[in-house]
Formats: structure tokens, C-alpha cells, sequence
């Protein structure tokens, strides 16, 4: 039926659109105010309240009328900040969340049931150096921080930016080596032939993707700001820091790209440690069960969901640390960057070497 | 007849001189640093009509995302005031303009000089091996391994210099029970 609708010389263009409505939508349509929820409920329910449960069923429209108060807000500027940097600096923070977001695969290869004249990756962008480009985005994020403390004029969010560029920049040399270790064991730096890689074998399972997964999740919480290491923030130092003088949907922009950076590094930590969006370890694949992953023209979608399902546990892992785990403290932050991670991650990459070269295999 | 790949080849490197001239007439050494990473990232544009991926996100993510961000840093630390440099109102548009002038002048002269220079480049390599990770890597480690090595041997000098620099600050007497 959908071949006479769709004509096969329009269908990859319709193909190509799709996927970048459906991962954007998805993305900052669903997962960043469902997540803002969860974050709220789970801070409730640890904290020992109910959490907001007002509007719509269990109060899940809540982020729906938080955004639409953020908009309708009167947007304040004190006076005595510096108006270019001040506007341009939220707006960094949105962009590169959703230039991450073009070569993140959710899928398995597929013809969406022999539609397609050959097999097309469930990615926006099928980048050869997804990877990289995931890290050399990630690495911009840091001067939105930077720009809203040093254009706040304002000493508490130059602090609270000083502490997030030393911190960003520390952690991403951990998260770096924790990468170079999975691109060794899997040869590529598309993201399409890591996941590949690991069809019988998961990275978590193996003893040096098992030490990059333990450098790689508290990068990944340091790369986002979060507790424990949300020192940029700091309420009760810093009142905030970088975004105290930020209102309206000017700070909607900052707290929706930290959502939408914890999505993307989840999906990296799950397409980098956990198989993607293989069904179990061990040979246990979607082909081992006996499932078509291309049988019909929406039989990626069973993948897909097992995917999504693996990123929304490390989204919950992201919200469980927080309002679990006190914040380190400065220097403390500094030590297990530069004194327990990088060399950890060091160490890790010449075993990974070694065992290649000389043991055949990891 | 331009085509797209002229089209953006010429509006990146306008971007990129215009933004050069930006990183050098700025007051402020923020504003300078914020051009200066612009530049880098239209520069990173250029590698990529090139259809050399790889080297693009390399510029990004070494010189974007990891040198600049020690410069924007190392400003913000230091507070730079405009008047203590000396650079108070910054230069004035009309050198910018004169700047940009004399580019224009240089490129016109150049264009005179040598009529291919502007002309459509040489064919390119193959595009499904050049500039990919595999090809970039292989020529470093065999035909450019000597100058790979070295590189990495004075950025290890570099790094033990800041280490001894910073240790010795370090051992200079401080009031005691002050964390370094």
C-alpha cells in the first residue's frame, strides 16, 4: 500500500526528513520535558513528598505549563550585563545539544522492508567519524557556560563559569581516553561499526571496556554538570552560578540542553558499553531469537525501542546520582580528574593495545 | 557558471578573513577570542568541502574545542581590562576597513599575477579513501611518522616545563595549611 502512496524516487528524501523529524521531535519534544518529570518525581520520592502532581494524569503536563510560563515570561536583563554575549550565550548552549544529536543512530541498519533500494542507517547524518564529531561538539558546550558567567557580569557567575571551563576541560581528557579505548577494541570511529563490533561480545564485558565504562560514567556526569560534580552551580555557594541571571525561556535554552546532552551522552554509553540496540550479550541477537529486524517497513522499530529503553536506565542513573550523591568538593573534583581517571584511562589504553598486539584479543 | 561548492568556498573564506580582521581589532580580548572561534570553525567548514572529515572535526575539536577554550579561560581568569591593555576602544573601524582594503589589494594583485589562482582547484583524490580516519592515520604512521614523533616529543617537553615552572612556584614558601 505505502509503494503507491510513496513513489521510489521521492522515498529517501522522505526517508532522510523523517529521521531528523522523529529524532528532533523526539528529542526535544519528548524526552527533555518527560525528563524534567522524572527528575521532579524522583527528587520527590527520595526526598520522602509527592513531587508535582497537578496538571494532567501523575502531573506529567507539568513540563508542558512550565514551558509555557518560561515563554510568556517578561524577559528581564539587569543593566549592567554585556547584551550580545549575554543573548548569544544560551543560544550556545542549545545548538551544539542539537548538533550532537544529527549522528546519534537509534536503529539498525534497514530497506524499511525492501522500500528502500539499499540499506539506509537509522542515523541523520552517517558521518565516518560520528564519534569524534560527537566529542568535538560536546567540547563546544563549554563556552555557552563560560559566556553567560562572563557576560552576567556578576562575581558568582564568573566563579561558577571558571569552575565549569576547568572542569569541562578536565573531564573531557578522562572521557577521551575512556573512547580511545573502545575505538581500539572496535577499530572505528563510526558509530555504526562500534555497535557492530559488539554483536557477540559487549564492551562492558570485556575487562578494559569494563574500566572505560567506570572512567566513562563519571565523565559523562562532569560533562553535564550534574551532581556530584555540579560545582558550576552550586546553589549554596554560588547561587547558581553561570545562569543566576538568566530568566524566562533564556534559561528554558540552558536547561533544556543540559537534558538534552545527558540524552546523547546515555545513548553514547549505551552504543559504546552496551551493544546499542542489540537484544541481550553473548550471541543473543535479534537474528539469535529469530527476529527480522527488516522484515517490514516498521520492524526497526522493536530495536529502536530496546534502544530507547537502555538510554532512558542511564537517564534514570543520571537522576538517581543526583539527589542521591552530595557534591564533591573543588579540589576533590580536581584529584579524581587528574590524579584517578587520566591515569586509569592511560593505563587502559596501553592494555587494550596490548592485548591486541600480543594476546589476540581482549 | 559558479556552482554550490564555489559558492560556499568563497562565502567561508570571506567569513574567515572578515573574522581574522575581528580577532585583531577587538577591544576586548574576549570578543577577540569569540571571533577567533568562528574562524576555526569555518576553517573546519573549508576541510569539509574538501570532503576531509576527519581533519575537519580535528580542527574543531583540537582548536575549537580544546585550545580556545584554554585561551577563553585564562582571560576570564586574569579579567582583562581594556584599559590596562592599552587597547582601550580597540582599533577603529577604518583600519578594519583599510585591513580588509589591503586583503582585497593583495588578492587583486594576486589574481593579476598568477590568473589560475581563483580558477576552479585541481581534481581531488578519490573521495572514499581521502581524508577518511584510515587514510589520515596510515600516512602518519609511515611517510610522516619522523615529524608525528617529534611533535610529540616537544609537547612532552612542554608539559614537563609547566610541570617544573608550577612545581617551583609551588615550593616558594606560603602561608602554611594553604592548599596549592
Amino acid at each position: 500500500m505505502i509503494n503507491i502512496v510513496l513513489s521510489a524516487s521521492v522515498l529517501p528524501w522522505v526517508f532522510f526528513f523523517g529521521k531528523i523529524l522523529f529524532i528532533f521531535t523526539l528529542g526535544f519534544g519528548v524526552i527533555a520535558p518527560v525528563m524534567i518529570w522524572v527528575e521532579r518525581r524522583v527528587a520527590a520520592f527520595v526526598q520522602d513528598r509527592v513531587g508535582p502532581n497537578r496538571v494532567g494524569p501523575l502531573g506529567l503536563l507539568q513540563s508542558l505549563a512550565d514551558g509555557i510560563k518560561l515563554l510568556l515570561k517578561e524577559d528581564l536583563r539587569p543593566d549592567e550585563v554585556r547584551p550580545f554575549f549575554f543573548i548569544l550565550a544560551p543560544a550556545l548552549a542549545a545548538v551544539p545539544a542539537a548538533m550532537a544529536f544529527a549522528v546519534v543512530p537509534f536503529g539498525p541498519e534497514t530497506t524499511l522492508g525492501g522500500l528502500l533500494a539499499e540499506p539506509a542507517r537509522l542515523q541523520i547524518a552517517p558521518l565516518n567519524v560520528g564519534l569524534l564529531y560527537v566529542l568535538a561538539i560536546g567540547s563546544l558546550a563549554v563556552y555557552s557556560i563560560a559566556l553567560a558567567g562572563w557576560a552576567s557580569n556578576n562575581k558568582f557567575s564568573v566563579m561558577g563559569s571558571l569552575r565549569a571551563s576547568a572542569q569541562m576541560i578536565s573531564y573531557e581528557l578522562a572521557m577521551g581516553m575512556a573512547v580511545v579505548a573502545v575505538i581500539l577494541m572496535s577499530g572505528s570511529v563510526d558509530l555504526y561499526d562500534i555497535v557492530k563490533a559488539q554483536t557477540n561480545h559487549w564492551f562492558i564485558f570485556t575487562i578494559p571496556g569494563f574500566i572505560a565504562f567506570l572512567i566513562f560514567v563519571p565523565a559523562m556526569f562532569a560533562e553535564t554538570n550534574r551532581t556530584p560534580f555540579d560545582l558550576p552551580e552550586a546553589e549554596a555557594e554560588l547561587v547558581v552560578g553561570f545562569h543566576t541571571e538568566y530568566s524566562g525561556m533564556k534559561f528554558g535554552l540552558f536547561f533544556l540542553a543540559e537534558y538534552v546532552n545527558m540524552t546523547t551522552l546515555s545513548a553514547m554509553c549505551v552504543l559504546f558499553f552496551f551493544g546499542g540496540w542489540e537484544f541481550l550479550p553473548f550471541g543473543l541477537t535479534w537474528e539469535g531469537i529469530g527476529y527480522q529486524v527488516d522484515q517490514h517497513w516498521f520492524s526497526w522499530v522493536i530495536p529502536f525501542a530496546w534502544f530507547a529503553a537502555k538510554v532512558a536506565f542511564f537517564l534514570f542513573v543520571f537522576v538517581w546520582v543526583r539527589w542521591t550523591l552530595p557534591r564533591f568538593r573543588y579540589d576533590q573534583l580536581m584529584g579524581l580528574g587528574w590524579k584517578t581517571l587520566v591515569p586509569i584511562g592511560i593505563a587502559n589504553i596501553a592494555l587494550v593495545a596490548g592485548l591486541i598486539t600480543f594476546g589476540g584479543g581482549f | 557558471m559558479p556552482d554550490l561548492h564555489h559558492i560556499l568556498f568563497f562565502s567561508f573564506a570571506a567569513i574567515i578573513l572578515f573574522s581574522a580582521g575581528m580577532v585583531a581589532f577587538r577591544p576586548r580580548p574576549v570578543e577577540s577570542a569569540m571571533w577567533l572561534i568562528l574562524n576555526f570553525f569555518v576553517t573546519a567548514g573549508l576541510y569539509v568541502l574538501l570532503g576531509s572529515h576527519f581533519t575537519a572535526v580535528i580542527q574543531v575539536l583540537v582548536y575549537a574545542g580544546a585550545i580556545m577554550v584554554l585561551f577563553v579561560f585564562v582571560i576570564l581568569l586574569l579579567n582583562l581590562d581594556p584599559r590596562e591593555l592599552g587597547t582601550e576602544g580597540g582599533a577603529s573601524w577604518s583600519s578594519l576597513v583599510l585591513f580588509m582594503g589591503f586583503l582585497s589589494f593583495v588578492l587583486v594583485a594576486l589574481q593579476l599575477a598568477t590568473p589560475d589562482l581563483l580558477k576552479a582547484p585541481a581534481a581531488l583524490p578519490e573521495a572514499s579513501t581521502f581524508g577518511s580516519v584510515e587514510a589520515a592515520s596510515r600516512e602518519l604512521l609511515t611517510k610522516y611518522i619522523w615529524g608525528f614523533q617529534l611533535s610529540g616529543i616537544i609537547l612532552l617537553l612542554a608539559l614537563i616545563g609547566v610541570g617544573l615552572i608550577a612545581y617551583r612556584k609551588a615550593k616558594a614558601p606560603q602561608v602554611k595549611g594553604a592548599h596549592a
